[in-house]
């Protein structure tokens, strides 16, 4: 029972902070392009803009809702959320701290610990895909369509190198669960300096892991399935209110819950080196959470500044890297990692 | 029955045949087509050859294959209605389309006039000739009911479909008859679909699906109004058909109907990307009729802001090719740019983008003192500016990769398809009429041609980029060299004299009067003339025929963007869409110009 | 009629009027509509030195699905009417149009057989903004207006009626 009530309320908090987050995400996005642009970015609705994203979502909530006529209904209407469900879905498994102690209970900052979690992870992201393709598909439009069967290729092929890439790491962590793959990480240093978190020992891993999930949010350079000069705007173009205010966010979450994801696979989580990871003292409980939560939002930030400065891939030369680079170099990792087990043994 | 009486109307002026021609291109055919060769003119520096109809594809073809005259591009087609120009006869021919040559081994130009009766409207075709003569074909059948024999799709280009008449012909009136307040939004017909009534199948051994895909005309990456219908084999493409028109305006029906200073107002708003040069261009061939010679301080005047609206029309060319293939933020870093050309055209004209600068004869008023040090200031910083966005394209593999091979189109295409400006130069054709035909002060400055080698798209973005550089020498050098003096001319006939002047002097207040009466001022003697100059885009000339009266005849604008775009088809078949919107970036078709 | 009266202008109604009307004019996200001169200056709006961004309306949808604000910047021929009337139904309301520039508004100097003499003949319009083309200055203006227009709006007020 207290397991259940504990759990209920760090989803509760879990999911509010992210649904602010990705409020916010947005208007950070809006903000960083204007700086990198030269512009001011929304300044006029509240202090430097900062009410923008609540004006944003009233304005969705209170638009006329247009579900065309030559739409599948049923799953037009279901598209949105399947979308989004997945994205918020994957941040279950993703230690955000270490332990808190709270009202005399040592309280693990994790949702749910998974023994499996990294397979959950790669479950979880697949189902993503089915959000955009049957929103494609059930417009019944062709710039829809075509954003759809985009979205699918791409997305399909990059969890290939996605999950390949994961492989290394696993074979060093010896486990899926993602709070051991953190501990790990923070504890003894690679070459005797650095700390022992896996962009250090498995650089290639990162770096495909890092493609894949761009390609995997559709960001640009991979942003294909909604190319706004190609397809208008692809598989939620006939999209309006709320559900398209819904496909938004899926993309924003989507970019939390990769950018959380980087930094606790390679970037050894809430680890901050010369803390002493074993200490769980409430303040330095609490700074773990800040450290995560820096790390987080400094991939969010590579997110949007590679957005902002890159043009657009051809979707085969999506095609092209994912199963001509990215793939072989997944496995050759695997092939390196292991030579390398095997060797130290 | 009709085509023997127009044939035998038209032999008759021959016989008052003229005594020497000088032209050898004219003189080859009067040897060579002596019944069909009707009149032969050399004025103002131009050769016009009159011939009757039936035998143009013959002459055409000797002009193109005849190695001594090779007149391998038709720069222009297009026609006149002489129903109500002075000295016409009822029963001689109605219409005269005419061809505009150009050779490029010669740097000739020819201008051929075939006479048309309205009985018999039709001429043959001459797009098996040059098959860049097919829109010009159209757009004439569109705009004057002459039909092409053997055009291989004789459809309306500028007009809806259900449109009922030829709006260019005399008869009909510049507003029109109604049809402007009467459209009837809920007719899908309107929309004109290009597959109507065609409705084939296709040979398909895989039995794949092919998909209709309609882009446009309100579509992000056609900035404007283009329309493209894609037939598509998953993401290739396999046959495009682009439809033009959405943004006819009736610029050249507009000409007839405003006195030569007015209608420097409207050209304004043609290529809106370059609004100078539409100005200086449209005033040039204006003044080629009257025979005026415009100060020199004025030249240069005009050379300046041409090379600065060169640079503010590459500027939104570069932002907006850059924006459809994914990168954003140049078309921010480039607009910054634009806003400084801005600047200076604000301060020179007093208007941002609507500049009306020119004057029949010169300029509307001389330039700021300080506009030397305006330009100066921009040239000094905006180095650094394309250097920035080169950082960010150039050696970017993405962008490589998007442009390198895609939209590729040979020399001999290019000249065939008669394109011209970066489009032709990107395919390593040498070819700038700045150097070729000089007009304004090039000959004496001192700038070098960028071509391509690949005729692909990142040749031409090259091309362009280079060509940025050389504007701003050429502006530095004409800086330095830009006399002292008047900026318009002296003929008080012919320009407004001074508000000064006309308060307080007797005989400027009757030129002032006269200038701006009816039938006095701004009146060319009867003929045409046609001045090419170098836009951003290409060969941009205004046509002008003059019936001795305050207003244009005829006024044809041959734009650029009109011809590069017909070659579009050509250049996407078998790439992708992603492919078929960098490749329309790089022909930076601007809407204004391209349906006028 | 009956819960229109028994909902009348008291403090609630008045608030949510106000939070609504705050809502949607600061975020009119524009579906531009641009074919011309004035599509330049528009752009010219969304750039560094004016960056209409900065009341929230940079976010440039171009499915009209998604947009509040129709601006129509250009001249409008007899061809794209149809086409701009098909833009203006498939947006959802509220929606707002500004219509941009003279020949947008009347034709401007193409008095001619191809252009239409003001869209709105065909489309309601809000806000006009005149000029051709408009300075940037000119259209943040007219947006500024729509706004002004959007606060004296009673949505609840609408949706009392509809609802008797």
């Amino acid at each position: 029972m207290d397991y259940a009530l504990e759990s209920l309320i760090k989803i509760a908090i879990v999911l509010g902070v992210i649904i602010t987050t990705v409020a916010y995400v947005v208007l950070a996005e809006r903000k960083v392009s204007a700086y990198i642009q030269n512009r001011l970015g929304p300044n006029r609705v509240g202090p430097w803009g900062l009410l923008q994203p609540l004006a944003d979502g009233l304005k969705f909530i209170l638009k006329e809702d247009v579900i065309p006529n030559h739409v599948n209904k049923a799953i037009y209407l279901i598209a949105p959320a399947a979308i989004l469900v997945p994205a918020l879905m994957g941040f279950a498994v993703v230690p955000f701290g270490d332990t808190l102690m709270v009202v005399g209970r040592e309280v693990q900052l994790i949702i749910s610990d998974a023994d499996i979690g990294v397979l959950y992870i790669l479950a979880v992201s697949s189902l993503g895909v089915y959000g955009v393709v049957l929103g494609g598909w059930a417009s019944n439009n062709k710039y829809a369509l075509m954003g759809g069967v985009r979205a699918s290729a791409q997305m399909i092929s990059y969890e290939l190198s996605l999950g390949l890439s994961l492989i290394g790491v696993l074979m060093i962590a010896e486990s899926l669960k993602l709070s051991d793959v953190v501990n790990l990480q923070a504890t003894g240093t690679v070459l005797g300096v650095l700390p022992a978190w896996f962009v250090f020992n498995q650089p290639i891993a990162c770096l495909v892991f890092m493609v894949s999930v761009f390609a995997e949010t559709n960001r640009l350079p991979f942003d294909l399935p909604e190319a706004e000069q190609e397809l208008v705007a692809g598989y939620h173009a006939e999209y309006s209110s709320m559900k398209f205010a819904m496909f938004f966010m899926a993309e924003y979450a989507h970019m939390i819950t990769a950018s959380a994801l980087i930094a606790t696979l390679f970037f050894g989580g809430w680890h901050l080196p010369g803390v002493d990871p074993t200490d769980s003292s409430f303040a330095l409980s609490v700074l773990k959470v800040l450290v995560f939560a820096v790390k987080t939002a400094f991939f969010l930030f590579v997110f949007i500044w590679v957005r902002w400065t890159v043009p657009r891939f051809r979707y085969d030369q999506v095609m092209r890297l994912g199963w001509k680079y990215l793939l072989p170099l997944a496995l050759l990792n695997v092939l390196l990692t292991g030579l390398y087990l095997t060797l130290n043994r | 029955m009709a085509e023997e009486s127009a044939e035998a109307i038209e032999t008759e002026p021959a016989e008052e045949a003229p005594e020497e021609i000088g032209d050898p291109a004219a003189r080859a055919l009067k040897d060579r087509f002596p019944d069909e060769v009707l009149e032969v003119s050399e004025t103002r520096g131009e050769t016009t050859v009159v011939c009757a109809k039936s035998r143009i594809r013959d002459i055409l073809t000797l002009l193109k294959d005849e190695p001594r005259l090779s007149f391998d591009r038709l720069s222009d087609v297009s026609a006149v209605d002489y129903t109500s120009y002075p000295g016409h006869e009822p029963d001689t021919p109605r219409f005269n389309v005419v061809y505009n040559l150009y050779s490029h081994p010669n740097n000739q130009r020819l201008r051929l006039r075939a006479q048309v009766t309205e009985d018999a409207c039709t001429i043959p075709s001459v797009t098996s000739i040059h098959r860049g003569a097919e829109w010009a074909e159209r757009e004439v059948f569109d705009m004057f009911g002459i039909r092409f024999d053997g055009h291989p799709d004789l459809r309306r280009i500028l007009m809806p479909l259900n449109f009922e008449h030829y709006p260019l012909r005399k008869d009909y009136p510049v507003r029109g008859m109604g049809e402007r307040d009467v459209i009837a939004p809920e007719d899908p017909g309107f929309l004109g679909n290009p597959y109507a009534g065609e409705e084939e199948e296709v040979d398909d051994p895989l039995g794949s699906e092919r998909m209709v895909l309609n882009l446009g005309p309100q579509h992000p990456a056609t900035h404007g109004t283009l329309r493209l219908t894609l037939e598509l084999d998953g993401e290739r493409i396999v046959r495009c058909i682009p439809d033009i028109g959405y943004l006819h305006t009736g610029f050249e029906k507009l000409g007839e109907h405003h006195t030569y200073n007015q209608y420097v107002t409207v050209t304004d708003r043609m290529n809106y990307l370059s609004p100078l040069c539409n100005n200086i261009a449209y005033s040039m061939s204006v003044e080629r009729l009257m025979d005026l010679e415009v100060p020199e301080r004025a030249l240069y005047i005009r050379t300046i802001l041409w090379e600065l609206s060169r640079i503010a029309d590459h500027m939104v060319w570069l932002g907006t090719h850059a924006l459809d293939i994914g990168a954003f933020t140049v078309f921010l870093y480039t607009f910054e740019q634009r806003e400084r050309c801005y600047n200076i055209f604000e301060l020179v004209t007093g208007a941002r983008l609507t500049t009306s600068y020119t004057r029949i004869g010169g300029l509307g008023w001389d330039v700021p003192d300080n506009f030397r040090e305006v330009v100066l200031d921009f040239v000094a910083q905006f180095p650094a500016a394309v250097e920035e966005v080169e950082r960010l394209l150039t050696r970017n593999r993405i962008w490589i990769d998007r442009t390198k091979d895609i939209g590729v189109i040979s020399a001999e295409d290019a000249i065939n398809w008669n394109m011209s400006g970066p489009m032709l130069r990107g395919s390593g054709v040498e070819y700038d009429i700045r150097k070729q035909e000089p007009f304004l002060v090039y000959p004496d400055l001192d700038f070098d041609v960028p071509v391509g080698k690949h005729g692909d798209t990142y040749d031409r973005y090259l091309v362009r980029m280079e060509e940025l550089r050389q504007s701003q020498r050429i502006i530095e050098q004409a800086l330095d060299k830009l006399p002292d003096g008047p900026v318009k001319v002296g003929d008080a006939k012919v320009i407004l004299p001074e508000k000064g002047e006309v308060d307080f002097g007797m005989e400027s207040l009757i030129h002032h009067f006269k200038v701006l009466m009816d039938g006095h001022g701004l009146t060319p003697e009867l003929g045409e003339a046609y001045v090419p100059t170098e836009s951003p885009n290409g060969e941009l000339g205004f046509y002008v025929v003059s019936d001795g009266t305050g207003y244009a005849y005829r006024m044809r604008v041959r734009s650029p963007s009109f011809m590069n775009y017909q070659a579009y088809p050509q250049m996407v078949n078998g790439h992708m869409i992603s492919d078929a919107i960098a490749v329309l970036g790089s022909v930076n078709v601007i809407a204004g110009e391209l349906d006028r | 009629m009956g819960l229109e009266a028994s909902l009348g202008d008291n403090v609630l109604t008045t608030t949510l009027d106000k939070m609504i009307n705050w809502a949607r004019k600061s975020s009119l996200w524009p579906m531009p509509f641009g074919t011309a001169c004035c599509a330049i200056e528009m752009m010219a709006t969304l750039s560094g030195r004016f960056d209409m961004a900065r009341f929230g309306a940079e976010a440039v949808r171009f499915s009209p699905r998604q947009s509040d604000l129709l601006i129509v910047s250009g001249r409008i021929s007899i061809k794209m009417m149809p086409v701009l009337k098909k833009i203006y139904d498939q947006m959802p309301d509220p929606k707002w149009v500004i219509s941009m520039g003279a020949c947008a508004s009347s034709g401007g100097v193409f008095n001619t057989y191809t252009l239409v003499q003001g869209v709105d003949q065909f489309i309601p319009v809000d806000v006009y903004v005149p000029g051709c083309p408009p300075r940037p200055e000119d259209l943040i203006y007219g947006f500024m207006k729509i706004q002004e227009k959007i606060q004296r709006e009673n949505p609840t007020q609408v949706v009392a009626e509809v609802g008797a």
